[in-house]
């Protein structure tokens, strides 16, 4: 368990007239992006100034994870005509993000460790400038999660603008930026002189007891390093369909690939990029055809070694924020947690 | 290519049900503007002109079902460049390898009443008899797809159509998945149509055929583990694809290990 002392400690109690007003001054400065529950799923969308009573802020995870704001699943780079090249701007407004999950916040960090630093990414990079994250701190976890293992919730720590608990009726809202504190203080809520403090503390304990499901991650990237030819890889390759859902909704997956696209005229056309997946065959396939990941087996561990030991090496935190999307998604059953249990047995 | 400079397009049917050819005639107007660049030089179903051979690209539709397609589908190939498979019965027997499963006589029966009249073999995919160039997937074929074709012939670059399964497609549009509630064969199908069937709600029916690469042992077992029986599961996988590389081992490993327990 965190010791609170991690936790934002000024608290500010936002009834739901202010919580309505605090939105709708967010809303006036940003595009806000909020969990909505529409066409029996959850999923997370811009939302017009007058949808603002629909964000959902005890929602389930959304199907695709924040990694859609800053990099929708296609898009279209640049256009071309016979050598001349029109670059797209970066994306117009700036955006707020309202009611994410603990997780999903901690991945968004994760994949800024990937798209703004060595190789940095311009849109991405302008995109999450221009960004204002309200975290929404999870009470019950859901069924899948093992955030605990990866202390990426379920409760925020840092990183975030605003977080909100939505605890006994009212919304308990913490700035953890100076941006966010500027907006709580223009907003003119006040500072709480109660015991809410003592109520979130004892909320969070309560919120990580839930999290049942977890990943032993003491020498995690050894243990795979040393169990490469461990007979569950076969196991689990039998199983795995390579159909890649897994790796599209899981938050830190970053892949993608780049394809042109004429138009008619054969002179003029568009630079297009979508998300893909080392679960699919293509994927790792080079010129002339070869494909070191031919085999299934090699797809499935390039996944669970990828979030577990290669992004650790790279950037010393594992891949994984443990949201159980990859769990819920799986036709097959495949859960990673189960899978990294079973190299200790 | 002829004195015109452009390329000839020659499309051939087979046994199929021209639903495919349709989709051609539905962009048709789109064609003539790649600069005008083809020359329709055969197409039987748009034109009575019927110019000869040697073609630039040939598409055939339809599944090879009697000795008089075989000697087409040889011919088409000795024609024809490029060879390019039209859509599902083409790629990988479509509906009409249904019928493989059976004895010839018993189906013909079945369906005609005068069977005795019919020279009719077992239905393949084209590649049984010859080699292809590309594959258009889907029954019928999608339009966007035949122009990416073209369009990549006339440059000279491979066309990348999609391969991957379409389960990737599917949850990148954010579909609620079906999975659960019914037998979707998503995820061992080509990705590429949008999801169209899971985004009106409808389980995906695979008339794609099977993508490069996915499991579909695997898939038929984990079918069977979610109580579908295994009849259900062949007519299932066997619906668009019986003939697809792939399906009839899955069935036969399905039917196997069921002996075996
Ligand atoms: S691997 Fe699975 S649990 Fe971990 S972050 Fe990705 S989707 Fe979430
Ligand atoms: S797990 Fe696969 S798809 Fe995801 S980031 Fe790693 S290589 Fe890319
Ligand atoms: S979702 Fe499951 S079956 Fe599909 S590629 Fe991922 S692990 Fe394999
Ligand atoms: S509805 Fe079908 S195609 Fe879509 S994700 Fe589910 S199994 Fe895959």
């Amino acid at each position: 368990m965190s010791p609170p002392a991690q936790i934002a400690t000024a608290v500010r109690v936002a009834d739901e007239a202010s919580w309505g007003q605090l939105l709708r001054a967010l809303a006036q400065t940003y595009d806000i992006w909020a969990p909505v529950a529409e066409k029996n799923r959850v999923i997370l969308r811009c939302l017009s100034p007058d949808e603002l009573d629909q964000v959902k802020l005890d929602a389930p995870p959304t199907l695709l994870p924040a990694k859609k704001v800053y990099r929708a699943p296609e898009e279209t780079l640049l256009r071309f005509r016979k050598g001349e090249v029109e670059p797209l701007g970066n994306g117009q407004h700036p955006w707020a993000l309202v009611g994410i999950h603990p997780c999903d916040l901690r991945a968004i960090q994760l994949l800024d460790r990937v798209y703004t630093g060595f190789f940095a990414d311009e849109r991405y990079s302008h995109r999450r400038q221009q960004n204002f994250l309200v975290v929404a701190n999870c009470l019950q976890p859901f069924p899948h999660c093992f955030c605990t293992s990866f202390q990426s919730g379920p409760f925020a720590r840092k990183e975030y603008d605003l977080a909100v608990t939505p605890l006994f009726g009212r919304h308990l809202v913490q700035a953890g930026s100076a941006a966010g504190e500027a907006f709580l203080r223009v907003l003119g809520l006040p500072e709480t002189t109660g015991s809410e403090l003592a109520e979130l503390v004892a909320a969070q304990a309560q919120a990580e007891q839930a999290v049942t499901r977890k990943v032993n991650t003491d020498n995690l990237p050894r243990l795979l390093n040393m169990n490469v030819d461990h007979p569950v890889w076969d196991q689990i390759a039998d199983r795995c369909l390579s159909c890649g859902a897994c790796t599209a909704v899981c938050p830190t997956c970053y892949c993608f690939s780049v394809q042109d696209r004429l138009n008619l005229d054969l002179q003029s056309g568009e630079r297009r990029m979508a998300w893909t997946s080392c679960l699919i065959m293509e994927f790792s396939r080079v010129a002339l055809g070869h494909n070191p990941r031919h085999e299934r087996v090699a797809r499935v561990k390039q996944r669970l070694y990828h979030k577990f030991s290669y992004f650790n090496d790279q950037y010393g935190q594992f891949g994984c924020v443990g949201c159980g999307r990859c769990v819920d998604t799986c036709v097959a059953g495949i859960d990673p947690v189960e899978v990294l249990a079973q190299l200790r047995r | 290519m002829q004195e015109s400079g452009r390329p000839r397009l020659a499309v051939y049917k087979l046994s199929s049900c021209a639903g495919c050819q349709l989709q051609i005639l539905n962009v048709e107007d789109l064609l003539l503007d790649i600069a005008a660049a083809v020359e329709i030089a055969y197409f039987p179903m748009a034109s009575r002109q019927m110019d000869p051979g040697p073609y630039d690209i040939g598409f055939v539709e339809g599944a090879v079902t009697s000795p008089e397609e075989i000697q087409r589908v040889k011919q088409a190939r000795q024609q024809c460049r490029l060879l390019v498979a039209l859509g599902s019965c083409a790629a990988f027997g479509g509906v009409p390898a249904n019928k493989n499963r059976f004895a010839q006589r018993v189906v013909e029966q079945q369906v005609y009443q005068h069977p005795e009249v019919l020279n009719s073999v077992e239905a393949r995919p084209v590649e049984h008899y010859v080699r292809l160039d590309a594959t258009l997937r889907g029954c019928p074929i999608h339009p966007e797809e035949f122009l990416e074709l073209v369009k990549g012939a006339l440059i000279g670059a491979t066309p990348r159509l999609p391969n991957y399964s379409l389960c990737l497609e599917c949850r990148l549009r954010e579909n609620a998945c079906l999975f659960a509630q019914e037998l979707c064969l998503g995820p061992i199908t080509a990705a590429g149509c949008g999801a169209l069937c899971p985004r009106l709600g409808r389980s995906c029916q695979g008339c794609r055929g099977p993508a490069e690469g996915v499991n579909l042992a695997g898939f038929a077992r984990l079918l069977q583990e979610k109580g579908y029986e295994r009849a259900i599961i062949q007519n299932q996988l066997g619906k668009y694809a019986a003939a697809a590389p792939g399906v009839a081992l899955a069935m036969a490993a399905l039917r196997w290990e069921e002996e075996r327990r």
